[in-house]
Order: C-alpha cells, then structure tokens, then sequence
C-alpha cells in the first residue's frame, strides 16, 4: 500500500462514500447485521492508485492519531475491501468476519470436491453446487461456501445451454498460496 | 592447532564452514559433534491454531479427518505437532481459512514470555512474516493496539496477507526501519525484538544455512541488534516488558547484545520462568558478561528437539 511515489490519503469516508461501503456489505449481509457490524468500528479510506477500506477499532483509531503524521501505516485493522467505480469489493477475508450472516439469496453452497476445485480457482461444475439461491440472475454474484458455511470466495453464476447452473470463480481464498506470501 | 584439526574434520563430516565449527568447539566442547548431529535430525512441523478464528478441538479433530497424525504441544494449549500428513500442511482449507498457522514452538514460547494482555498497547519490531505479530494478537484477543514495524517490502507484503487471512484486527503495520520507531514517541506496555540475526538455529530446518554465513555477518548483524535494543527500550514505558529473541546460537548476538542493552538502557533481566531450556551464558570467547544473563534461556536441538533460540525478558525501570 504505501509507496514511495504514490502519496496516500487517508480521510474518513464522505457520506456518499460510507453509503458505497453499507450497500456493497448489504448485497450479501441483511441491513440490520450490516448495520451491527459496522457500529463496531472506525471507517477510513486509504486514497491512492486505488481506494482501500480499513475498519478500525477504537484502539486501533486511538494509534493511528498518535502515528499518521510521523508515518503512514502500511495496513492497518480489518481490510474491508476497495471501492472501485462506486461500489465496494468486499474483501475475501471480511466476510469470514461476516459467514453466519451471509444471506441465503447471496450465497452458493459447494460439496467437497466443489471446495477443492475452487480453492484452485477453477468453475463450479453444476454437480459441485449443493445449494443455490431460489430466485438468481444470469450474471448473479454469489459468495461461495463449503458445507461447513465457510466462505471460500467469490464467483458469478452461469447458466448452461441446458438450464443448468455452473459457478466462474472470480476470486478465492488459494490466493494466499498462489500470491498472497 | 589440534583443535583447527578437528573443526577441518567436522566441517567437513557434517557440511559447515570450518569457522562456524571452530566456534561451536569454544562453545560446546566436547559435546560439539553431539549438537552438530543433533542439527541433522528432522524437526517435526508444528502448528498453532488461531483461537481467533477456531477452537484447538475442532481444528485438531478436522485435521485428523483428513489423515494428519497429531501429538498436542506440553505447555502450549494452542499447539500440535505434525507427525505426519497425507497431506500438505500448509495448503488446507483450514489453513487458508486462517484456522492455523505453521509455527515452531520457539517462536510461540518467546510470546509465551512476553505475555501480552488484551488492552494493552504492544510493539513487535521485526514483524513479518508475522507468525509472532498474529499470535501475539491472538494473546491480546484481539483487543487494545499492536504496532508491527518491518523493513522489507517483500516482507510485510506476507504480513499483510498473514493478519488478514488470521482475521487479526488490532494491527497497525508500518514499513520502515525499527530502530528508527522511537521518534513516533509512543510508550508501550510490552515490546517484541525477534531480531535480524545470522538463523544458525534453522539449520535444522534449512541446511543450506551451514554454508550461507561468514564470520563477518556476525558482525554485521550484532551491529544492527545492537541498535534495535536501544530503540526498544526507549519504546517502553516504565514497568512494561521487552523480550530479545534471536534464533542464533551466537553469544554475539544474544548474551552480549543483552549485555550491551544493560549497560546502556534502564532495564533488567527477569526470568522467563520457562521449565526448561539451558541458561545463557556468562562468558564466552574470553568475554564475561553480566551475571543476570543466566536468566535468560537457550534452545538447542540436540537437547530440546527444537529450533535453536534465545530468549530474554527484561523489565524498564526507570
């Protein structure tokens, strides 16, 4: 994040900007869990090539004032995700934070060997899906779980000539293997 | 010259550099060829479940459903050895839930001794790749404020990735310099200094090291360690807590940075009140140092089926 030749902002989010932030958590998160999650912490944007979003405890805030004029940090928190064109990409690993809450009707469930090919950012074949939602779209983004409830990442549904529903991967969780350390 | 005969032989038997032989026969003596054996022998790997994300049972007991053979840790409730796996320890689901962490018990034991509480503010300077910042965090349960500094760009990338997949969320990372952290002027309760150090203790995990050092690296680091310990004890508020950990078996970077800390900082040594581990040193290579240094604790291979380390706890008194 921080970078010698980008010069980071970080300021609270605008009113616009924490409005981004709630309905990118809302598409997966009922409001109300949303809105419990998010009383818990301080918002903060870090501006530069990108937009991150870090939620900070109390604590956490209080160090940031002490240090942010000597240093910029270069993570701090809990990594929300990054704003992109209005709209927040929540984070592989906030909506660990978040699995219990996840709504039914943003969420696919995948059985073991689903779980396995994901994790190596391959497609959901349709006999890997065990649970989708009753109403979804074409090009729905879903959150994609095991059988434990364990989010594992994210994919968009697809739907074969025959009707039937396969899952793109478009980010997981084997990120961390492939690049993350 | 008899002696420059022998470490000739057993460097040559067991791969070193002549010098890191001719020094582990000043150290050890006759139980020299013991610990150069004793580096040769596998250390089974060790996980430490984040109780931040998942309770030691039901890790242990998912692990166990796909094959891996767990022994718990004495002492560390969080803690499994790996005796064997059908499959790669560091590429389960589990793992990238953030579920565990590989980690060696020396590593856990230096935070065992440092002992950070929820609430309070915590200082780790060498942090990534963040083994140690994610159980100190983990100690803390996640509450009050941990500052974690590393130099490396490459590094506190892995840092980064670690806090986040062990849903750590009272960290504040900073890239830069350590031993330049005392200008931000905070005063913490407790301090981590795992410092930069020439890893002979790795060896058995990573042989290549009995090749990879000289004799001036030594120097060198000491340099550096010499000048982290400084910063580290202007970081502490009085009454609060400093562990200086190494994974060396080098008096230079352990007994006599310690010894330096003593005669420049307000500090002191306490015990580590671990049950086992040898006591450090009070003289080495014709150097005496302070006698409190017996407080402080060695880890070998050969006698305590670990990595090699150091680990000293000392208190801010004025």
């Amino acid at each position: 994040m921080q970078n010698g030749k980008i010069r980071l902002i970080f300021t609270p989010p605008s009113a616009a900007e924490k409005e981004q932030i709630r309905q990118g958590l809302a598409e997966y998160v009922p409001e109300k869990a949303v809105k419990q999650f998010l009383k818990k912490y301080h918002l903060l944007l870090a501006k530069g090539r990108r937009v991150e979003v870090y939620l900070l405890t109390s604590a956490v805030w209080d160090l940031y004032q002490q240090i942010h004029s000597y240093r910029h940090p270069y993570f701090l928190g809990l990594f929300l995700g990054e704003l992109s064109q209005g709209a927040l990409q929540p984070s592989l690993h906030v909506l660990a934070h978040l699995a219990e809450s996840v709504k039914d009707s943003a969420r696919a469930v995948t059985n073991q060997a689903g779980e396995q090919r994901f994790l190596y950012s391959h497609q959901l074949k349709p006999q890997h899906i065990t649970q989708l939602p009753s109403k979804v779209n074409k090009m729905t983004k879903l959150l994609v779980v095991n059988e434990h409830h364990e989010g594992l990442g994210y994919g968009q549904l697809k739907t074969t000539q025959t009707g039937e529903h396969s899952i793109k991967n478009q980010r997981d969780l084997g990120w961390y293997l492939r690049r993350g350390r | 010259m008899v002696k420059n005969r022998e470490a000739e032989q057993l460097a040559q038997k067991y791969g070193y550099r002549e010098f890191m032989v001719e020094r582990y026969l000043a150290l050890f003596g006759a139980e020299t060829e013991q610990f150069l054996k004793g580096n040769d022998v596998a250390i089974p790997k060790t996980i430490r479940v984040n109780t931040l994300a998942a309770s030691p049972q039901d890790v242990a007991s998912r692990l166990q459903a796909k094959g891996m053979n767990l022994e718990s840790v004495s002492g560390l409730p969080y803690a499994f050895h790996v005796l064997d796996s059908p499959v790669p320890v560091g590429a389960t689901t589990e793992y990238l839930l953030g579920y565990y962490m590989l980690q060696s018990p020396a590593s856990m034991w230096a935070i065992e001794v440092l002992d950070p509480q929820p609430g309070q503010l915590v200082i780790d300077m060498c942090a990534a790749p963040g083994g140690k910042t994610t159980l100190i965090a983990q100690l803390m349960e996640n509450q009050g404020a941990l500052l974690a500094t590393d130099i490396s760009r490459d590094r506190i990338r892995s840092l980064r990735s670690n806090l986040s997949r062990l849903r750590v969320e009272n960290t504040l990372a900073i890239r830069m310099d350590a031993a330049r952290l005392s200008g931000i002027g905070i005063q913490a309760d407790a301090v981590l200094l795992d410092a930069p150090c020439t890893g002979e203790g790795l060896i058995p995990v990573d042989p290549s090291r009995k090749q990879s050092r000289n004799a001036d690296d030594i120097t060198i680091l000491a340099k550096v360690q010499q000048k982290l310990i400084l910063a580290a004890s202007q970081l502490l508020r009085v009454g609060g807590v400093l562990v200086y950990s190494t994974c060396s078996f080098a008096p230079e970077e352990n007994e006599e940075i310690i010894d330096f800390a003593l005669r420049q900082c307000p500090v002191r040594i306490v015990d580590t009140e671990l049950p086992f581990g040898d006591s450090g040193l009070i003289e080495a290579f014709g150097h005496q140092f302070d006698n409190s240094l017996h407080r402080t604790r060695r880890f070998y291979p050969y006698k305590h089926h670990m990595e090699g380390f150091f680990i000293c706890k000392m208190v801010k008194f004025a």
